[in-house]
């Protein structure tokens, strides 16, 4: 009995408007899965139709049909560090090969054949010592040897002035988008319509995806979707507040740079992202290679101002260089002050040639090997950290886009399933409605005869 | 679980293979294009090792084998001068052996003593010569004039040392501008440079003793020419020597210059056919993946059911 009087008509009236009402809503996730089939960061949704509750009276579900977002937790955050890494690797290799192009070789204007030149023209001086002309071109060939010097070193530290400035970009995009995901947050704990919570989610995965190139971060998130995430430990966005990230450059003229968090209180120690490629690239190998070429520099100097005092003016610390003038020098602007013999014999040539020599000598600050000896050590060492550098990139490039298709297997958008539940919907719409038009019938029946 | 194919995970792979093709591409393209194999020091790490050393090692093998043709003139002019010298010694001797014999008179020797006279004139201003303006034989002081003819002695001015120049690595320096030490006189006065037991005091000899009408005196002299002529002859032969050695030498350099090119050039350098047959298979490995793309991407249930 009680059954029966539950089913009225007019409740199956009901039932079948609910049934239109949820295939449209079906269909509506079908077409905002469509329209987002080449968003990056797009997690996919479906539609789950829980059981219809047939009874007018029951209480039915209140987010009928209710949505899902398809992501798997684990993917998400290995790509997230995963994009860190690639961040970090690509901007350090990046800068490195800024710092190989800036050397030149091998060519016949680099360092090398700078270095070949003087220590030449040294011999053609030891040659002729009383010949205006080779002197004069001794000088030349100093000069140009510290030209060539002074360019590398010009090159490194536009090198490193510019990461400063692009350091500077990166936390003021870094510190925009920690805001706007906590702005998100915010309205993601507002809204109570999953769709729109998804929707709001996959703009924050968009910014969590650019600020993970920038910043290693990880994310976790709450039962009402809001995110917290944190840098090495430390939380940057909580809730609806987000903490501001800055640089603070050290005193040294390497310009060694430090990240902090709000005002530098606390250190910020990012472990990938391309702040640390920039960073580690800044602090350590940048330094390591100017020091380097500064070594060589250095042990010409002081090599040929023993044997000839005053040739090269003394040399500046490295990072010391001021506006004032280059770091490398030769001092004598005259011809005649030249001294290519310890004698002063117009012949004698002792001076000349030991400088030829300086070349080949063993020294013990370039650790027993010569100046150039050195120097080719240096350039193959920079070859070799570029090269170890870009195949780790291209490595967590792999790394990153197999996880990436990981991540599209699960929650990208198939235009071919989408076709197919769009057809599902359709049919399921025109069936419902057919209900509907059965149920008027019906009604129509009963009332025209009444 | 398996996976699921989306529009994406088809592009994804086919966006990095056409990179991937792309740099490969570029790279035939520069290898091609500038003919080396090494544009930049990752290239190869070893390989831009060598490159620098081999750079260096032309450039100084270049710069001794322009220091050996330098030390060759000056031997050549060294000799040429040291034969001059030794000529007008050997005139000296023709001289000394003519008028020991007792027909001369005075006249004849008072003659010949004007020609001996000419004659240390002559070999001073072979020793004064000058070579690429520097005194051939002042030793280290090159600018100043060696040989000063006061009277019968002459004073010497120069070093007892020559200049030396470096011909290689591994050999010894070549003195390749002399000293008049040695070679024109034995001893100087410390004082006055007057220089003593040398070919200027033999000659001056001969000449006083001819001036002086002595035919045993002239007789005398000759065994002081003879052995000065003999260390103008043994300086030649010193001089042929060194030659030899810069000879030498100078083979040596032009083999290593030889085999360092060679070495460059395989260190460098592309292989032109296999960077040329690269460079082909690349730019189709390009096509085959953009064609791939154009074909494959746009295939979707919705093409067929809309």
């Amino acid at each position: 009995m009680s059954i029966l009087n539950s089913l009225g008509l007019f409740s199956s009236l009901n039932l079948g408007q609910r049934a239109v009402t949820s295939q449209t809503a079906g269909l509506q996730i079908t077409g905002r899965n469509i329209a987002n089939v080449n968003t990056p960061g797009y997690t996919r949704q479906r539609a789950v139709t829980g059981v219809t509750d047939t009874r007018a009276d029951a209480v039915s579900g209140e987010s009928f049909p209710s949505v899902q977002l398809i992501r798997d937790e684990v993917t998400e955050r290995l790509l997230l560090q995963e994009r860190g890494r690639h961040g970090s690797l690509e901007r350090h290799a990046g800068l490195l090969s800024q710092v190989e192009t800036a050397f030149n070789e091998p060519s016949d204007s680099g360092l090398n054949a700078s270095m070949t030149a003087f220590f030449n023209s040294a011999e053609d001086l030891a040659n002729t010592p009383e010949s205006a002309g080779a002197r004069r071109l001794f000088i030349e060939r100093g000069g140009a040897l510290a030209i060539a010097f002074q360019s590398l070193t010009g090159t490194l530290e536009t090198v490193r002035n510019e990461n400063v400035e692009e350091a500077r970009i990166l936390i003021d995009d870094s510190n925009l988008k920690l805001e706007q995901i906590a702005r998100l947050n915010q309205e993601i704990a507002r809204t109570p319509d999953p769709g729109n919570k998804g929707e709001l989610q996959t703009r924050q995965n968009q910014l969590l995806n650019d600020l993970a190139k920038m910043l290693s971060i990880r994310v976790s998130q709450e039962d009402n979707g809001v995110r917290t995430v944190t840098v090495n430990g430390l939380g940057v966005v909580n809730g609806s507040s987000s903490a501001v990230v800055s640089m603070a450059l050290d005193a040294d003229q390497m310009m060694s740079m430090r990240i902090t968090l709000d005002d530098d209180t606390i250190a910020l120690r990012p472990t990938g992202g391309s702040l640390n490629g920039l960073m580690e690239a800044q602090n350590d190998t940048i330094p390591s290679i100017s020091n380097d070429v500064h070594a060589v520099a250095r042990a010409i100097v002081d090599g040929v101002n023993e044997l000839h005092p005053g040739f090269f003016a003394d040399l500046t610390d490295p990072g010391q260089r001021t506006r004032a003038g280059a770091f490398i020098d030769v001092q004598i602007v005259d011809a005649d002050a030249i001294e290519p013999s310890s004698t002063g014999l117009s012949g004698g040539n002792d001076v000349a040639l030991a400088i030829s020599s300086l070349r080949d000598l063993a020294q013990t600050d370039l650790g027993d090997t010569s100046v150039l000896g050195y120097y080719r050590e240096l350039v193959s060492g920079v070859g070799a950290r570029v090269s170890e550098m870009s195949q780790r990139r291209d490595t967590s490039d792999l790394v990153a886009q197999q996880l990436e298709m990981r991540r599209e297997a699960i929650s990208g958008v198939s235009l071919d399933e989408e076709a197919a539940n769009m057809i599902m919907f359709q049919r399921s719409f025109q069936a419902a409605a057919s209900y509907i038009s059965v149920v008027d019938n019906l009604l129509e029946t009963l009332i025209s005869r009444f | 679980m398996q996976m699921r194919v989306t529009f994406q995970s088809r592009a994804i792979p086919l966006q990095s293979a056409i990179q991937q093709r792309s740099r490969d591409l570029l790279r035939s393209q520069a290898e091609v294009s500038s003919g080396k194999r090494i544009l930049k020091p990752s290239d190869d790490v070893i390989g831009v090792r060598h490159a620098l050393l081999n750079r260096a090692r032309i450039a100084q093998v270049d710069q001794f084998m322009g220091n050996i043709e330098l030390g060759r003139a000056d031997l050549n002019m060294a000799d040429s001068i040291t034969g001059q010298v030794a000529d007008r010694i050997l005139r000296a001797k023709e001289l000394a052996v003519q008028l020991s014999d007792a027909t001369y008179g005075p006249d004849s020797r008072a003659a010949a003593a004007i020609e001996v006279d000419a004659l240390i004139d002559e070999v001073v201003a072979l020793g004064n010569t000058t070579f690429r303006g520097r005194h051939a034989f002042g030793g280290e002081n090159t600018l100043e004039l060696p040989f000063t003819r006061t009277g019968d002695t002459v004073s010497y001015a120069g070093t007892d040392n020559g200049v030396f120049r470096r011909i290689s690595n591994d050999t010894p320096l070549v003195e390749t501008t002399f000293s008049g030490t040695g070679l024109f006189f034995e001893d100087r006065d410390a004082t006055t440079n007057f220089t003593t037991n040398g070919v200027f005091n033999a000659l001056a000899q001969l000449k006083q003793a001819m001036e002086g009408d002595d035919a045993e005196g002239i007789a005398n002299t000759l065994s002081s020419l003879d052995t000065e002529f003999d260390r103008f002859v043994a300086a030649r032969t010193d001089f042929g020597a060194r030659g030899e050695r810069l000879n030498q030498v100078q083979e040596r350099l032009e083999e290593e210059r030889f085999q360092i090119l060679d070495l460059q050039s395989t260190t460098e350098d592309v292989d032109l056919a296999e960077a040329i047959s690269d460079l082909q298979l690349r730019q189709t490995a390009l096509q085959a993946t953009l064609g791939v793309t154009a074909n494959i991407l746009p295939v979707s249930l919705m093409d067929l059911l809309f």
